[in-house]
């Protein structure tokens, strides 16, 4: 077995194996039934003739009612085993000659449901280990014959395909058979039979046209040989060529290679281009973080930031003013301080058309009914995605963070404006004393200056640049915490989405997988 | 003249019938469509060869020998003619472009096109001449020769079972075009699967046809016969006139004369006056018995596309219909505009003096007023702007949304049905929005906002706001009237829920001060409908992308009915022939 499952190239065909039955799973129903069952159906037969050993090499000789098959077995069997006639179509059982005795050919010919054997008592030109089959035709009347004929043609190691002059373009076996075998020249031989009723330079013709033909449906590598299974004209090339693949043994790995890239080919042809990236959710984020407002929140947060810095760092007058004076009516625009973020959530249409939209920029390249599955698994996701945005936007709980320079800066105003007020305060008394005559001494003097002056001075530009400073400071940290606030709540949405969507980066691995799986196939 | 005359009506008749034949185009067949178009082409071609037949009843018999590949057609018409006219030898296929064979004085009926009129004529006298045949059109080798019975054609048509469809094609042409067969097969071949569905078809339309059965070795020729004529009579119901050509040396592309010495009596035999009218008549009565039954079959299929049809039709009615309903859920939830409009509206509303300037609307306007009114809109009419701008965006953005999304479940639905999937494939440009659909649904939006200020118009005349100075308060509430549209929910008006804002109570004092709350309620149900109103007919034209190509490829309503009324009328008239 273990040197069973190895084919020419030391390849195991265990593996390949695998990956063709991962992908008839991934393909069902995203392609054609009757490409995945026929996909399905190499995976079994595989399985089952590699179960039967490599001890037998299994040719079949196939070809059109009239063309000479069982006489060609005949010939090959040096007995008159299968029937031959001149009435069409002529066998309806398949017959096989079973060249010498073989471990396990009862078993395989059990398999190939073919009850008709027949082992030569004398040697009759042909290895041991060589199971021949005459099958019955494939294009008369006896419809159930092509049935059989399918049968065996999917299951036997090496087809044998004996044409004549007559037919041998006929439509039906090379569009029927020979174009879903061209994964199979290395397994397949042509006998042109009946060359006996030609001239050589008609001989030479025909096979060189029928050369033509076969090298057209990609099997130019398959041999042909003109023979007359009547006269015995090229039978021994013939059986030298069978006994070569009976030698190598080879021929069933190789019929099953060939099963495997074709299979794979026929699955990838159902099978569109992959999608170039992973899953990018960003401009998910995006459209639900506009759905969502985050920016008017964000706003909002910002805002409530400016205010609580603004009233913390008021200078100790201003605040006591604050009371009694009000403030102006707030301004006739909108205010994000209205905004109320439990208010609402994302509109489900623009999630929806969102999800869509991702599932066609994934979806191009596939083919429709993936693309269809994508379409379906991201608007599935709709209402997930409604649900866990809600979430998210609920578990950002921002609150404007105080901070330190807060106070040292009311401070610093109320200082300014002390000194301002002191200094004004003085040069009022001194003013008054003035006008009333009263006596009074000089003030003391700084730098030649007089200290109520200094102060008043000092005081009133102190005040106006610290204001300016702290204007300028609230407007960085609002925006920073602006910024924050949005930052967390991307985040929280980009969870939500993440986990939204998750069914739909399933969905794109697998296809991805599928592609891998394909590519194993053909080893 | 007279034949002429007399059978004009069933001419006509058949014409007719063909012609509406043509326009079954199984367009929504999916994988059947070729099946059925072929179908629909035989029938078409034997209709053809009715009335070329029937308007020239004097012309001569065309025997048409048919076969499968490798049966020796060609040769046997070689020998019959007594040289080698058709191609022959190993290289399968020989025939590729078919050979007509007549006596000179009965040429005249072949060189114009009355008979096989889709064939190209090639004239040729003597040996074979290549002939391209990469060409498209079919090409027709027109022979004159002495030895051919007089009234008799011989074609010698291509193979029916090769690798070249071209082949079966042209002689699926001259078959249905033929009024005698003369079918080929080998000792090998008679069997055959193809072989015999062909004759199985001549003897349903009990077309004139004899057999020949040719490479049969000497000692097995009764066995073979015999075993044919029971093959025959049990799979193609027919007891034709079976002949056997012995295997012999071929000279010269001919066999010995005497192989042939049966076919030849009896085209000789056909010739005759009395045989040749009978055997037309005999293939033409059998054509038009089987022809009710073959238009039946079309019209089967004619009703299998009806069926799918209603299928296609169907995923597009639902998903609209489920569009529409979509429309109204949002407006109903009143996500189809931000929050922040609605609050910077509401705010506005209440604070710019409009209340106080709609006070004053009722009493004569002073001069105080109208300076007032001066200062405030500039103001005003920016915002206005600013909030009219963003509700279009809003409301703008969610109907192109749900047409996209209507898109894209009708290319899904289709896509699992084959006959759509092959419309979505022959016109991609149904998976693809619209290049104007933007436009279209901006235009539409803006297109209700002015029916709603010209319904505020309306409304407003009849109550206070006469002067013309209050078309700026006319604009504020026709705004106020948008947002309140959009802003109510659960399908209840403003007035009944209260207006479902944060300080909804602001734009609700302004509408009720200046229509009153019955028009208020009034206004806003019809701003409502008329928004419904040109969604559904932005459906409507995303509708006909679909049902415009749907309609293209569908059988036209009439065709089942026409065909049965075409047919029964050729079975009326075709008692002319006799």
């Amino acid at each position: 077995m273990s040197e069973l499952s190895r084919n020419k190239n030391g390849q195991g065909l265990a593996p390949r194996l695998h990956a063709l039955e991962r992908a008839v799973d991934a393909s069902r129903g995203m392609m054609p039934d009757e490409v995945v069952d026929r996909a399905a159906g190499v995976r079994t037969n595989a399985g089952e003739r590699l179960a039967r050993g490599d001890a037998a090499v299994v040719v079949a000789l196939a070809g059109g009612t009239g063309s000479g098959k069982s006489t060609l077995f005949n010939s090959l069997a040096g007995d008159d085993v299968a029937d031959v006639g001149v009435r069409r179509p002529t066998t309806t059982d398949p017959v096989a000659l079973v060249v010498g005795d073989i471990e396990g050919a009862d078993s395989l010919l059990d398999w190939l449901e073919v009850r008709k054997r027949f082992t030569p008592e004398r040697k009759i030109g042909l290895e041991t280990g060589l199971i021949v089959l005459d099958l019955p035709d494939h294009d008369s009347i006896r419809t159930d014959h092509k049935e059989t004929v399918d049968k065996l043609v999917r299951r036997v190691d090496v087809l044998l395909w004996v044409l004549d002059p007559q037919k041998y373009a006929q439509g039906l076996l090379h569009r029927g058979y020979l174009k879903d075998l061209r994964q199979h020249a290395e397994v397949q031989l042509v006998a042109l039979n009946k060359v006996d009723e030609l001239v050589p330079a008609e001989r030479e013709a025909c096979v060189t046209d029928l050369r033509r033909i076969l090298a057209s449906e990609g099997l130019g590598k398959v041999p042909i040989y003109p023979i007359s299974a009547t006269e015995g004209t090229g039978l021994g090339q013939l059986r030298s060529a069978l006994t070569e693949l009976a030698d190598r043994r080879t021929a069933s790995m190789q019929r099953i290679d060939g099963d495997l890239r074709k299979a794979a080919d026929d699955l990838a042809a159902h099978l569109g281009l992959p999608p170039e990236k992973p899953l990018d959710p960003d401009p998910l984020v995006e459209v639900v973080g506009n759905a969502a407002r985050v920016d008017d929140r964000a706003g909002a947060e910002a805002y409530r930031y400016t205010v609580a810095a603004r009233r913390a760092t008021r200078p100790p007058m201003l605040r006591a003013l604050s009371g009694i004076v009000r403030r102006r009516d707030p301004a006739s625009t909108f205010s994000p301080e209205d905004f109320d973020p439990e208010a609402r959530d994302p509109s489900p249409v623009a999630v929806q058309h969102a999800l869509q939209e991702l599932s066609v920029r994934y979806g191009r390249g596939l083919t429709r009914p993936w693309r269809s599955r994508l379409r379906e698994v991201a608007l599935n996701a709709s209402e997930p995605l409604q649900k866990l945005t809600s979430d998210a936007l609920a578990r950002v709980t921002a609150t404007p963070p105080r901070r330190s320079w807060w106070r040292p800066l009311s401070l610093a105003w109320g200082v300014f404006e002390l000194i301002a007020l002191i200094g004004i305060a003085w040069l009022l008394v001194l003013v008054a004393s003035t006008y009333l005559g009263l006596p009074a001494s000089d003030p003391p003097s700084v730098g030649g200056m007089s200290l109520p002056i200094v102060l008043t001075v000092v005081g009133i530009v102190g005040w106006v640049v610290t204001r300016l400073v702290r204007e300028r400071l609230i407007a960085v940290g609002a925006k920073r915490y602006g910024q924050w606030v949005r930052r967390a709540y991307h985040t929280e949405i980009a969870e939500a989405v993440k986990e939204a969507i998750a069914p739909l980066a399933v969905e794109i691995a697998a296809y991805q997988r599928l592609v891998e799986d394909l590519r194993a196939v053909v080893g | 003249m007279d034949e002429a005359t007399d059978t004009a009506p069933l001419v006509t008749a058949l014409r007719d019938l063909r012609h509406v034949i043509s326009a079954c185009s199984f367009s929504l067949s999916a994988d059947k469509a070729d099946e059925r178009r072929a179908e629909r082409d035989h029938l078409r071609r034997e209709i053809d060869g009715l009335i070329a037949r029937i308007s020239s009843l004097g012309s001569p018999l065309l025997v048409v020998v048919g076969g499968v590949t490798g049966s020796g057609k060609s040769t046997i018409v070689n020998t019959l003619v007594g040289r080698a006219v058709s191609r022959t030898g190993v290289i399968r296929p020989t025939t590729e472009s078919p050979v007509l064979i007549v006596h000179p004085v009965d040429a005249h009926w072949f060189t114009d096109d009355r008979v096989l009129a889709e064939f190209v004529r090639v004239e040729r006298e003597g040996r074979k001449t290549t002939v391209d045949t990469d060409d498209e059109t079919a090409r027709l080798q027109l022979i004159r020769d002495e030895d051919i019975p007089l009234g008799l054609a011989l074609v010698d048509a291509p193979d029916i079972d090769s690798l070249s469809v071209r082949n079966r094609a042209i002689a699926d042409a001259l078959l249905d075009a033929a009024d005698v067969w003369l079918w080929c097969t080998s000792a090998a071949k008679y069997a055959d699967q193809e072989s015999m569905r062909y004759l199985a078809r001549a003897g349903a339309r009990r077309t004139a046809l004899a057999v020949a059965l040719t490479r049969v070795d000497l000692e097995h020729v009764d066995e073979l016969a015999g075993d044919f004529r029971e093959k025959l009579a049990e799979r193609a119901s027919i007891e034709p006139e079976l002949f056997t050509v012995e295997t012999a040396r071929v000279i010269d592309e001919r066999l010995p004369r005497p192989a042939v010495g049966s076919i030849e009596r009896w085209l000789r035999e056909l010739s005759g006056p009395l045989v040749r009218r009978s055997r037309r008549r005999q293939t033409m009565e059998g054509a038009l018995d089987i022809m009710s039954a073959d238009v039946a079959g079309l019209i089967a299929w004619v009703a299998d596309e009806t069926g799918t049809l209603g299928v296609l039709s169907d995923v597009i009615n639902r998903t609209i219909a489920q569009s529409r309903h979509d429309f109204g859920n949002a407006l109903d939830d009143g996500r189809a505009m931000r929050d922040e409009v609605l609050l910077r509206w509401n705010r506005f509303a209440g604070t710019s003096g409009m209340l106080a300037l709609v006070e004053r609307a009722g009493e004569r306007a002073s001069a105080w007023a109208r300076s007032l009114m001066g200062a405030l809109s500039g103001e005003r009419a920016e915002e206005e702007e600013q909030v009219r701008e963003a509700v279009a965006i809003d409301v703008a953005s969610l109907a192109t949304q749900l047409l996209d999304l209507a898109s894209g479940r009708i290319v899904t639905e289709w896509g699992t049905i084959p006959a759509g999937k092959e419309l979505l494939e022959a016109n991609p440009e149904l998976a693809e929005a619209p290049p104007d659909l933007e436009v279209r649904t901006r235009k539409t939006v803006d297109e209700w906002q002015s029916t709603v200020v010209r319904l505020v118009e309306t409304k407003g005349a009849k109550r206070r706001l006469r002067a013309r100075w209050l078309t700026a308060v006319i604009n504020a509430t026709a705004t106020g009237a948008i947002i309140a549209t959009l802003a109510q929910t659960g399908g209840l008006t403003g007035a009944e829920a209260g207006i479902a804002t944060a300080a909804g109570a602001a734009n609700q004092a302004l509408l009720t001060r200046v229509l009153g709350a019955a028009n208020m309620r009034w206004l806003i149900s019809s701003a409502r409908a008329d928004l419904e109103r040109r969604f559904t007919e932005l459906l409507a034209v995303h509708r006909r992308r679909f049902t415009e190509v749907l309609a293209a490829a569908a059988p036209s309503p009439k065709l089942i009915a026409q065909l049965e009324e075409r047919a029964d009328a050729v079975q009326k008239v075709r008692s002319c022939l006799n």
